[in-house]
């Protein structure tokens, strides 16, 4: 059963959204009622995302920020939630992926990670919270990734960012469970979006595909939305394999000990044998 | 399993090697027969943490580094293994804690937990590697904590940082595992150490060490026996912490309502102008 109603007229600001699972979150907020802000880095492709779902009106508007700079992210968030008069959901959403063999990646890669997807998340809560406090409700959704909740080889630098987003929003979850407020933690696996197609540094590779067995975007939002709406904590896209790949781990199950050495295995013949990890 | 002569000249660096956790990582890796690199800041402090354990000759040096310096920390990695001709374990110990809500964490001070806890790690593992790399063997141990398993509200930023190095050496110890090098993730509770008493710019405070904390010796005698079986997270006690950790991966509501119930005692303490660092009886 879900609360479709839970969106209603609900102001939201979504980070990353003019592609990929932000601009899917964006456009199925705006279905459910809500009013939407989509925030991006470049003025003109937020307004290219905005154009696309001019049909809802001027239920959806645009803020301009890059999600690495504190000070810039806190003025789109104060600003949108003065003229809207209120703040109901925060999607901090923007991240950059980061596939790639560990001993190749620069320090300047690990500060790209760790601004993009770290960084961008306590700028978000760290505006939207003092807010929220003073409404005594709010809902801040962080997009971590199925690396967020068990360790995939390859993907070091961003497991790390990811891990982090979801230590902090699970513990904020707790600490904030009795001022009224919600967190949710986002946890998608392989999704149809140009994440794939994207190196750290912004340069796109549209030559990389993106994988067949992608779950689509738009059926990720709708999920995310409805587990939102039931303010669960941890929410897993699609819930399996993913759910159990964590559990497994977690419990030491030399199943899933042995399912993640064969990743390693895997993609380190397919990064000597085809430059790309599938 | 037999493990007394697994660290027999091994030549080891140890971070935040004058204190806690990393001093008596380091006194217990020199009574099994390493060399063992003492990593700190503050020169004269790890001068003094040498002098205490003398007895071991020359098998005890010193490092002086700041670790959230990338620069330094490769110096210091990169010339000790030079000087010793390999490095066969490096231990990332050292870090700061923080607990405190997080409305009240300062942009400021969440950089220095970052760079304190996260980029230490990300600097002495990038300068690590390659030698390891290179010698086809080697072993990185990061000190983790609890509160990179579980999200232990009041602890966010912590809690962030030590998450993260939970999924950076457990990926790690995937992808390197076809070549020789192994990683282990520490996730120590409460442990007798300067941790409790120490401001993020290193002054000491009041808080005291709680009740029922861990002795440091038997966390490094610990810890030692599972790194020298490459085992990935060591959990210091096991018992109830693993178990904890694994209910909180299933969702468990026994667990759910005790971090609720921490979460709620937290709030409390907080709003007594106490530290937040109440944990409730254990769920069955």
């Amino acid at each position: 059963m879900t609360n479709q109603d839970y969106y209603k007229e609900k102001i939201c600001i979504v980070t990353g959204a003019n592609s990929g699972i932000g601009y899917a979150l964006s456009e199925e907020l705006l279905k459910r009622g809500a009013t939407v802000y989509l925030l991006g880095r470049d003025p003109g492709k937020v307004a290219a995302a905005a154009k696309k779902l001019s049909s809802h009106g001027d239920r959806v508007r645009t803020l301009v920020a890059d999600v690495t700079d504190g000070a810039q992210v806190q003025r789109a968030i104060e600003g949108a939630a003065a003229e809207a008069g209120r703040l109901d959901m925060l999607f901090n959403n923007a991240g950059i992926g980061g596939t790639m063999q560990f001993e190749k990646a620069t320090l300047d890669d690990w500060k790209k990670l760790i601004d993009t997807n770290i960084w961008s998340v306590i700028y978000g809560v760290h505006a939207a919270l003092p807010i929220m406090l003073r409404q005594g409700s709010g809902h801040v959704v962080n997009t971590s990734s199925a690396a967020g909740i068990f360790p995939p080889p390859f993907q070091a630098l961003y497991s790390l960012s990811k891990f982090g987003v979801t230590g902090m929003t699970e513990c904020l979850r707790y600490e904030f469970a009795e001022k009224g407020l919600a967190f949710s933690t986002v946890c998608p696996s392989n999704i149809a979006t140009p994440i794939f197609q994207k190196s750290p540094d912004g340069t796109v590779h549209d030559q990389l595909p993106i994988p067949d067995d992608a779950y689509p975007a738009d059926r990720t939002a709708v999920e995310i939305l409805d587990a939102a709406a039931e303010r669960k904590g941890v929410i897993v896209v699609p819930e399996q394999p993913g759910t159990d790949i964590w559990r497994g781990w977690a419990a030491g199950d030399p199943g899933t000990e042995a399912f993640l050495m064969q990743m390693a295995h895997d993609r380190r013949v397919a990064y000597e044998t085809k430059g790309s990890y599938f | 399993m037999e493990t007394g002569d697994y660290y027999q000249k091994k030549v080891c660096i140890v971070t935040g090697a004058n204190s806690g956790i990393g001093y008596a990582l380091s006194e217990e890796l020199l009574k099994r027969g390493a060399t063992v690199y003492l990593l700190g800041r503050n020169a004269a402090k790890v001068a003094e943490a040498a002098g205490k354990l003398a007895a071991h000759g020359d098998r005890v040096r010193t490092l002086v580094a700041d670790v959230t310096d990338g620069a330094q920390m490769r110096a210091a990695v990169e010339g000790a293994a030079a000087e010793a001709g390999r490095l066969d374990l490096l231990f990332n110990n050292a870090g700061v804690g923080l607990t405190v809500p997080f409305e009240r964490i300062g942009l400021d001070e969440m950089r220095a937990v970052i760079d304190a806890n996260l980029w230490s790690v990300l600097y002495g593992t990038h300068a690590a590697v390659p030698i390891m790399l290179r010698q086809g063997s080697g072993q990185i141990v990061s000190t983790s904590s609890i509160g990179g398993l579980i999200p232990v509200p009041f602890q966010s930023l912590y809690n962030t940082t030590k998450f993260a190095v939970t999924g950076l050496s457990e990926s790690l110890r995937y992808e390197y595992a076809a070549r020789g090098i192994s990683f282990s993730a520490v996730c120590p509770f409460f442990i007798a150490s300067a941790i409790f008493s120490k401001g993020l710019d290193g002054s000491t405070g009041d808080q005291g060490i709680p009740a029922g904390a861990y002795p440091a010796d038997r966390a490094a005698a610990f810890i030692l026996d599972r790194v020298a079986e490459r085992q990935g997270i060591i959990v210091v006690p096991e018992e109830p912490f693993l178990g904890l950790w694994r209910e909180y991966a299933n969702g468990d509501p026994g667990m759910e309502a005790f971090m609720l119930e921490t979460a709620r005692m937290r709030g409390q303490q907080v709003e007594r102008g106490e530290t937040p660092t109440a944990v409730p009886p254990l769920p069955p």
